[in-house]
């Protein structure tokens, strides 16, 4: 029988050792999701949109601070094909902040050892970087500094957290230990980012869609319902019903963003009550989500007259009269 | 994101957390970071508000009434029928409780 190879019969260069490590992370290396941009669940973004501080993509936060901006979901080429990216756009001119970045949830397996972040970065304007915050500070190389002179460029950051961190943020900022001068039209566009443990950046990881769609309803998702869509909901009492929504598992008991309760069949992302005969409704109460686990919650329709016994089955109905209706489970870091 | 209270424009207390905004439901589960901010918002001197005006606490204990009452009368309908269809009289107590769920429905 041949025994397993141990580090002692690497007898060989020690690149050979580099080389079979780097090989050995080959498979999930990327300790972050959604780094090719892939997954958009609150949005499409390929127009460019207003962007409040907020999620936007997938896992990804777009930030401003004094200035505003625009972000758009784009498609670029690359390497014979395409890739996806992130563009944040600054539509106002100041001394400010215009950045886009992602908490890692597991950052204290991760503190006090060697990583490596790497992304593809197009900028417009000097100074945009690869950044890390760990909570104690705020890291930063030469080596992960765009030119600003409008191309794609393939920075990298080499790091070690603070043993002592509380956080560890990846960011693509102009923040350099303090805010800098913004002028509208600045613009970062951000693609293909990797975080792996080493020294050396390796070639981008790339996944399945629906690999990453499941790594980010960890943390996000959202239910989308047409127009008439129905769920059978139970009548509590004769005003009140009750129904159940199963989802994937969250990380943490997540917030419940519902439909507005609506009567008739004409209103934007609205929800309703039928009548226990299955009309719509003239006047109607209140609509509510509560008792969230980390994979179900409750709506509680209450002061819907008209609507059944207690007991009945009865109809939750979904109206939109543009796009779709929407739930958003989120528990995002 | 750091905790940021400014979203906030309404807050109603629930019986697992806090109705924000009037669409969305928050959790008290400090891993949750809508609840983070909804601490903070209360921290700067803010209260919730109940989860139902008395309006909405009245309306809700008649709705049990109600469906009680309701249920009440389907139960003892047998009766009726039986004295409809065979002369046997319908039991004082059951009569008088009849009422009193006729008289509680609004």
């Amino acid at each position: 029988m041949t025994k397993a190879r141990e580090n002692s019969d690497y007898t060989g260069l020690a690149a050979d050792i580099v080389a079979g490590d780097t090989a050995a992370r080959a498979g999930r290396k990327n300790l972050i999701i959604n780094g090719g941009f892939d997954v958009s669940q609150r949005g499409d973004y390929t127009s460019a949109t207003s962007m409040p501080d907020g999620y936007y993509l997938d896992r990804w936060v777009g930030d401003v601070h004094t200035i505003t901006a625009n972000i758009q979901h784009l498609t670029a080429a690359y390497g014979g094909g395409t890739i996806k990216t992130q563009k944040l756009v600054a539509t106002s001119s100041a001394t400010g902040i215009l950045q886009t970045y992602q908490y890692v949830e597991d950052f204290a397996a991760l503190s006090g050892r060697e990583m490596t972040l790497s992304a593809r970065v197009k900028s417009n304007a000097t100074g945009y970087r690869l950044q890390i915050y760990d909570g104690v500070s705020f890291i930063d190389s030469a080596s992960g500094i765009h030119t600003g002179g409008g191309g794609w460029e393939a920075l990298t950051l080499t790091f070690t957290p603070s043993t002592s961190s509380t956080s560890l943020e990846i960011r693509v900022t102009n923040y350099n230990a303090g805010l800098t001068a913004i002028t509208s039209g600045d613009y970062i566009e951000v693609a293909n980012v990797q975080l792996e443990l080493g020294s050396v950046a390796t070639d981008f990881e790339h996944r399945s869609y629906g690999e990453i769609l499941a790594d980010c309803q960890r943390y996000f998702e959202r239910l989308e319902y047409k127009s008439g869509q129905m769920i059978v909901a139970h009548q509590h009492n004769d005003t009140s019903a009750l129904l159940s929504v199963p989802h994937s598992e969250k990380r943490s008991t997540p917030s419940v963003t519902l439909p507005t309760a609506a009567v008739g069949n004409g209103t934007a992302n609205a929800v309703s009550l039928l009548t226990a005969g299955g009309s719509y409704r003239s006047s109607g109460g209140a609509v509510t989500a509560d008792k969230g686990t980390k994979n179900n919650f409750r709506i509680v329709f209450t002061s819907w007259p008209s609507s059944g016994s207690a007991g009945d089955s009865t109809w939750c109905y979904f109206m939109s009269n543009t796009g779709t209706s929407q739930i958003d489970i989120d528990a995002e870091l | 994101m750091e905790n940021n209270t400014a979203w906030i424009t309404s807050c109603k207390s629930q019986e697992s957390g806090w109705l924000v905004n009037g669409t969305m439901s928050v959790p008290n589960d400090p891993a949750n970071r809508h609840c983070a901010d909804v601490l903070a918002w209360i921290a700067e001197g803010n209260t919730p508000a109940p989860e139902f005006t008395d309006v909405e606490i009245a309306a809700n204990a008649q709705s049990l009434v109600n469906s009680e009452s309701l249920a009440y009368l389907a139960s003892t309908d047998w009766y009726v029928t039986r004295h409809a269809e065979t002369g046997v009289a319908v039991p004082d107590d059951v009569t008088t409780a009849r009422a009193a769920a006729r008289e509680a429905i609004v």
